[in-house]
């Protein structure tokens, strides 16, 4: 019964999560797309860059956040630039990549670092929310996300950890090529999940990880965390 | 509540989903940066006040009426049900806020509170629920501009009584034609306020300049806007269209109110004639020479309170400084400053409201910025900043002077005598 509830996590959900993250970002910029556009002018001024400058500058470097609280601000970089950082190390989990390897690593870039700075960030956000006056506008949305987002990413990175540091009499190495195989199986539309993951003793861990990726995946487009997307368009309003 | 106020007031909902709507709804996550960005909250620091927390309640109406998630798990997202408990909450979220857009300059997404705090007040005005004395004043504007055939006349003969003041400050031998009106083909559509002094500073200051002006029958004030009803901000803004069209005239310029500034420049889209405010008017004729001032003749310290529909949301921050500097010796500026200047608390209608005691208490922080200068004259360019000004002078007992812009310079013009 388990293998079949792994399997699922593992392969059909996989694909699930994928289409409707996917689909759904499609889905809300074609709403936001169709719906009435504003006949005039939202602009503040001073606009001191030239527009897409100026939209990139706030979008990724969050001036405003720095302007009100350095501690806030520095978490919110780290955070997403280790998530960017994350991003690019799963990609090297599906096959290996020469431009990545420019900087010559053994996978994942930062050597579990970056992991570990993506669950201190999430921590940090959480506990913020635990204080006034964060905590009287926050709404369960805010901290069911954080929850999950720290979840993930433990049990990623604790996969990742034991593997490299031999935790465990090396028990946790699931080679990256197993990993390599299983992802690349699905992106090929042949999904396999090999012998390397399924029989490995930690294969619950591997299943519940991708679970909650996978429903991770499935929120971004219907949550705040759309503000991935929305936020370069709301700042553009900002400067038309 | 009955169920058909109920369906009426989503269909408001919907209505105003609009794009920047959409952002600012799925967007926020509820960071908090905003959070003490806000006049009001500065004034009385209560999560209601902050940019966030009053946005929150429009939000949570729009999450359960127009999102799935809104309709299958509320708790999600805290959607709410509107009633009439929540629509208090509206209320008193829709009133405290200027719609200054502070907090949209210090929003990482400039998420834009006056847009959503615009969806609460036609809410409000739907459910019969908002303030009555704006309403009046909008209806009024609107009956002004159906039938402005019967006003002309008496309005004629009221600006010829402010001739004889212009005359007088000018020493012109004649008040005849000094405001004139109906003038096909000229330069300049003036529009200005109901008080006299709207009209008669401009006047001289265009005389001054020889300008090829015009007045117009109609106020700049749109109470519409303020109110939050959408047909009859759009109907009062016409009006001024519609006039400046019919005299094909090449610049509307709008006297010192920041509110009719920006409607008319920014939010009724592409307009076949330039608009301005009389601020860059000020500016341009002083620059060109048209207008001549007495150099450093205030040595009083003054500071600039900068309008925010005209500064952080209408661009005009250098032009009036320019001016002042040019009459006094001693000019200093606020802290914060230009976009992240506070808000004095008067704005998006809330000086017309009987609310005196609110308006004192957030306006705090401007008290503090203007005593924190040591200015003993305080300089603006719209009516319900100087309003505003002269409330928090008296609420906090300030030793301090406040004046348009237009005004001090029409104090300190540097009049050639008429030959
Ligand atoms: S700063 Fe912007 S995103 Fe953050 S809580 Fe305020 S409105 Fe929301
Ligand atoms: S627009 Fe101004 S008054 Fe309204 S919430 Fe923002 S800062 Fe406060």
């Amino acid at each position: 019964m388990w293998s079949k509830v792994f399997y699922f996590t593992m392969v059909p959900m996989v694909y699930a999560a994928v289409a409707i993250f996917i689909g759904g970002l499609i889905f809300k910029l074609a709403v936001v797309l169709f719906s009435k556009r504003f006949k005039g002018s939202l602009a503040t001024y001073p606009k001191r860059l030239p527009r897409p400058v100026g939209v990139a500058v706030e979008a990724l470097a969050v001036p405003s956040a720095f302007k009100k609280d350095k501690v806030f601000w520095l978490f919110i970089l780290a955070f997403h630039i280790s998530f960017f950082l994350l991003f690019i190390g799963h990609l090297e989990l599906i096959r290996e990549f020469k431009w990545i390897q420019l900087i010559p690593h053994e996978v994942f870039l930062g050597a579990g670092a970056v992991g570990i700075v993506l669950i201190i960030s999430v921590l940090y956000f959480l506990f913020r929310r635990f204080r006034s006056p964060w905590r009287e506008i926050s709404v369960p949305e805010d901290f069911f996300i954080l929850i999950l987002l720290f979840l993930t990413m433990f049990l990623g990175s604790h996969l990742h950890l034991s593997a490299r540091f031999y935790a465990g009499g090396g028990a946790f190495d699931i080679p990256i090529e197993a990993y390599r195989e299983y992802l690349s199986s699905l992106l090929a539309l042949k999904p396999v999940v090999p012998d390397g993951i399924a029989y490995s003793p930690h294969y619950v861990l591997v299943a519940l990880h991708i679970f909650l990726a996978n429903l991770v995946l499935i929120l971004i487009p219907f949550s705040k965390v759309v503000h991935m997307v929305f936020a370069f368009l709301s700042l553009d309003l900002k400067r038309k | 509540m009955e169920k058909e106020k109920i369906q009426e007031l989503k269909s408001i909902l919907k209505s105003r989903l609009n794009r920047p709507l959409r952002y600012y709804t799925d967007t926020c996550t509820r960071c908090g940066i905003c959070y003490d960005s806000c006049h009001a909250f500065y004034g009385i620091p209560k999560k209601e006040y902050s940019p966030v927390g009053r946005a929150e309640v429009v939000r949570k109406l729009l999450k359960k009426y127009t999102r799935p998630s809104g309709f299958l798990f509320p708790y999600w997202g805290d959607a709410m049900k509107l009633g009439d408990a929540v629509l208090d909450q509206v209320f008193e979220a829709a009133w405290s806020c200027t719609g200054c857009r502070r907090c949209m300059v210090n929003c990482p997404f400039g998420i834009d509170t006056g847009q959503i705090m615009g969806v609460a007040k036609h809410l409000l005005i739907e459910n019969g629920t908002a303030p009555e004395e704006l309403i009046m004043l909008a209806d009024a504007a609107v009956e002004k501009g159906k039938s402005i055939d019967q006003f002309k006349e008496g309005y004629k003969q009221v600006i010829h009584d402010l001739e004889k003041e212009v005359q007088k400050k000018l020493n012109l031998p004649s008040p005849d034609g000094l405001i004139p009106m109906e003038k096909q083909g000229a330069d300049i559509l003036y529009v200005g306020l109901a008080g006299a002094h709207s009209i008669v500073n401009p006047a001289i200051i265009f005389n001054a300049a020889k300008a090829n002006w015009t007045l117009s029958f109609f106020e700049a004030v749109n109470f519409g806007f303020f109110a939050g009803d959408p047909d009859k901000t759009n109907f009062i803004a016409q009006r001024i269209i519609k006039e400046a069209m019919a005299l094909n005239v090449k610049e509307v310029v709008i006297v010192e109110c920041g509110t009719a500034f920006r409607i008319l420049r920014a939010l009724m889209g592409k307009l076949p004639f330039r608009v301005s405010s009389i601020v860059e008017v000020i500016h341009r004729y002083v620059e060109e020479g048209k207008v001549k001032l007495n150099k450093n003749s205030v040595s009083e310290p003054v500071t600039y309170h900068d309008p925010c529909q005209l500064g952080r949301n209408g661009g005009v921050f250098e032009e009036p400084r320019a001016v002042i500097r040019k009459i006094v010796s001693d000019y200093r500026e606020m802290s914060p400053t230009r976009e992240q200047n506070w808000c004095c608390g008067g704005g998006g209608g809330l000086v017309a409201l009987d609310n005196e005691d609110f308006r004192i208490k957030t306006g705090k922080a401007k008290k503090d910025q203007i005593v924190a200068t040591g200015a003993k004259i305080v300089v603006t360019a719209c009516e319900n900043c100087v309003s505003q000004l002269k409330t928090i002078k008296g609420g906090y007992g300030l030793d301090i002077e406040v004046k348009y812009l237009s005004e001090l310079v029409c104090e300190n013009l540097a009049i050639q005598s008429s030959e």
